[in-house]
């Protein structure tokens, strides 16, 4: 299932999009809570199965340099700031709200996440509580970031806490755990022999409280849109594999790109992404930095990245190769059409090389993830994991075509392709899948 | 380490009044287990009780453990903790713990005795200390030492009791080796026991996959070597070529080299009781 991942408080799908997502999931940092416990979710479609991330792995996030980020995080109990309760009568305004208390919400950021017994306790229970009354589908527990190695016994108290929580609270829908890992512990080890793994998903495995796990790898290293790194991306799928196959758990991936269609081939349930760098990776350093202004890159399925659009579309658009390329939807429709009657950009605006001009290149990634998981959703496992196959090789065969054909791999992605295919056929043969 | 064992008469002496001693039943490196009566308060009844006396001082922390985990969970298919303290014998102290008396055999000496024990029987055996397995783990309790001599089987193979809970680990506590280093019995250990990590119930599982083994063709399958463990059991069928194949493919599942891959205790339950059915 392919689920849209929110990004700030814009909840509505780009304007353009002809197919809505399976679900979505609500970033604790899109929006405060207060407000956010105050909207309605009724006009979103794709937010009718909705999970809350409660980001506890932001926990570390300096409030002099990610202002807005911490003001947002800090408004949710489970982060340790006391935030004070919005009430209409005395703030008036969420921006009122804003002004009156985040200069001392920002000052009682602890930049940690709880400790002793106690206080993991009620921060796990106020965020499974939270998500409860927000209506979510399944609730994510929060867990830190798991950035040194360690045995996982604070993660695991949080695990407990879960546990008991759901217990007492009598959830009635899945609860999954947060795995949040740094991808600088996944590097440069053999995935199969990787005792963080492997203890992660023995503690999951042993909670049957716990219904599965939301993992996110924070992308620490890789500084483009997709990670490159071929254990990092092993180890997740045998993350994944681990949970589904071997324990009959659930796996919910999110800030993995189009990579998380082969999560969903290994056995993960959801996968989420959106068009924005900050949905398709999650990287502490991108909460902590002005980035601009986005502009439109072109999603190619074939290719399982981005093409350029200013320079490198428009040189393919010469060759017999963008037909190969070229992914349709109704976003894309004009592109085509201009790119095929040397009228770009004239008669396509919407896809114009200019900042803040995305509207279109966000609702085609879009409906390309979700074609794709209309596909996945018609077969079974061993359809998912031929088709993801035979995907991932004419994507690195495609890459290599592409870069013959004089395009430069600085605006388009030209550089993963191979490690993606290596990756997931290093765990078919792993799993004997 | 002073290991001396006391006369049975000083400690029957000791103890008058409280425990009757009918006699040993087991001495090993670190307690001696005696059988023994206790009356019941407000009967003239007694139930019969092992008394289980420490030979060694110096592991005052284990049976503090052992007394910490026993008194957190009580079990069916668990040795119940009824009593424990400290006497005085001659001129050393004692610590004593007195348990439920569980009339049968230890797994060890039936198969010492009689040899492979029957499909069925092991089934019953590994639904009973699954079923433990799950009680103790409800508390986070990793029982640690999960083999043959750990295992009760009750009179008329009825059913199966897991005991001795001195190096279980209540996830909670430090541990009582140095980091990488880890206590149980060489040849039962999983491979993350083996490699010092923190463990969970899947751990036990996996030494009641091999002690399941073991009881099914009368040998242990790597002959109690530890090494051979490290990336999992060997497979059943190679043990027991005739062995039924549902058992067998349980059995292989119980001892692969990853955690999560491992039956849970709950599934584990369900799967045995089923093949006690068919069996």
């Amino acid at each position: 299932m392919y689920y849209y991942c929110t990004k700030l408080n814009a909840f509505k799908l780009p304007p353009l999009c002809e197919r809505v997502p399976g679900g979505g999931v609500i970033a604790a940092s899109a929006v405060p809570y207060p407000q956010l416990a105050r909207r309605s979710l009724m006009p979103y479609g794709h937010l009718q199965h909705r999970v809350l991330d409660p980001q506890l792995y932001l926990a570390s996030l300096d409030p002099r340099t990610a202002t807005s980020m911490v003001y947002k995080l800090a408004t949710y109990p489970w982060f340790g700031s006391e935030p004070p309760t919005f009430q209409t009568g005395l703030h008036r305004t969420f921006a009122a709200y804003k002004e009156q208390v985040m200069p001392e919400l920002l000052h009682r950021w602890p930049r940690a996440v709880a400790m002793d017994d106690e206080q993991i306790y009620r921060a796990v229970r106020s965020c499974l509580q939270i998500q409860i009354e927000l209506g979510c589908e399944a609730l994510i527990a929060p867990s830190p970031l798991t950035n040194t190695n360690t045995s996982y016994t604070l993660e695991s108290k949080y695990l407990d806490a879960a546990a008991e929580v759901a217990n007492e609270l009598q959830v009635r829908v899945p609860v999954y755990a947060s795995v949040a890992i740094a991808d600088g512990l996944l590097r440069g080890q053999d995935p199969t022999q990787n005792v963080l793994l492997q203890t992660i998903t023995d503690q999951i495995a042993s909670r049957r409280e716990l219904a599965g796990a939301y993992i996110v790898l924070e992308q620490a290293v890789d500084t483009g849109y997709v990670c490159v790194n071929e254990d990092v991306l092993f180890a997740l799928l045998i993350l994944i594999d681990d949970l589904s196959r071997g324990a009959s758990k659930q796996a919910i991936v999110n800030y993995i790109g189009p990579f998380g269609a082969a999560a969903v081939a290994a056995g993960a349930t959801v996968w989420s992404s959106g068009y924005y760098r900050s949905q398709r990776r999650m990287r502490l350093s991108d909460q902590e930095e002005d980035v601009g202004r986005a502009y439109p890159r072109f999603y190619s399925a074939a290719l399982a990245g981005d093409i350029g659009v200013q320079l490198d579309l428009l040189q393919l658009s010469h060759t017999p190769l963008l037909q190969q390329v070229f992914s349709r939807t109704q976003a894309s429709r004009s592109l085509l059409h201009a790119l095929q009657t040397d009228t770009y950009p004239q008669s396509s605006p919407d896809w114009e090389y200019r900042p803040g001009n995305i509207w279109a290149a966000a609702a085609h990634y879009n409906d390309v993830c979700c074609k794709q998981e209309a596909f996945f959703d018609s077969h079974d496992q061993r359809g998912r994991i031929e088709f993801v196959d035979r995907w991932l090789c004419q994507a690195e065969r495609l890459a290599g075509e592409v870069r013959r054909a004089g395009v430069d791999p600085t605006h388009t992605d030209l550089r993963h392709q191979s490690i993606w295919r290596s990756a997931y056929q290093r765990w078919r043969q792993y799993a004997q899948m | 380490m002073a290991t001396t064992v006391p006369d049975l008469q000083q400690v029957q002496e000791v103890f008058n009044g409280r425990f009757r001693i009918s006699g040993p039943l087991r001495l090993g490196g670190q307690a001696l287990v005696l059988r023994a009566t206790q009356p019941v308060s407000g009967s003239d009844t007694e139930q019969d009780v092992a008394l289980k006396l420490y030979l060694d001082s110096n592991q005052d922390e284990r049976v503090l453990r052992e007394i910490e985990a026993a008194s957190r969970v009580r079990h069916l298919t668990l040795a119940n903790l009824l009593e424990h303290g400290t006497v005085q014998i001659g001129d050393r102290r004692f610590r004593y713990l007195a348990w439920e008396f569980i009339p049968g055999t230890a797994l060890d000496s039936r198969l010492a005795s009689t040899g492979p024990v029957a499909p069925k029987v092991c089934a019953v055996v590994g639904r009973d200390v699954a079923t433990a397995i799950e009680a103790i783990w409800a508390r986070r309790i990793v029982h640690r030492d999960v083999n043959p001599k750990n295992i009760m089987l009750r009179a008329g193979d009825q059913g199966a009791v897991l005991i001795d809970l001195g190096i279980a680990k209540y996830i909670d506590s430090s541990p009582l080796t140095g980091p990488g280093l880890t206590w149980g019995t060489a040849g039962y250990l999983s491979p993350e026991q083996m490699s010092g990590l923190e463990l969970t119930c899947q751990s036990d599982i996996f030494s009641l996959g091999i002690s399941l083994q073991q009881a099914l063709t009368g040998n242990h399958p790597t002959n109690y070597d530890q090494r051979a463990l490290r990336y999992g059991g060997p497979r059943t069928e190679d043990l027991h070529a005739t062995a039924p194949a549902r058992f067998a493919g349980l059995l292989d599942r119980m001892v692969t080299q990853r955690p999560a891959h491992r039956p849970a205790p709950r599934m584990l339950i369900d799967g045995f009781t089923e093949l006690i059915q068919v069996l």
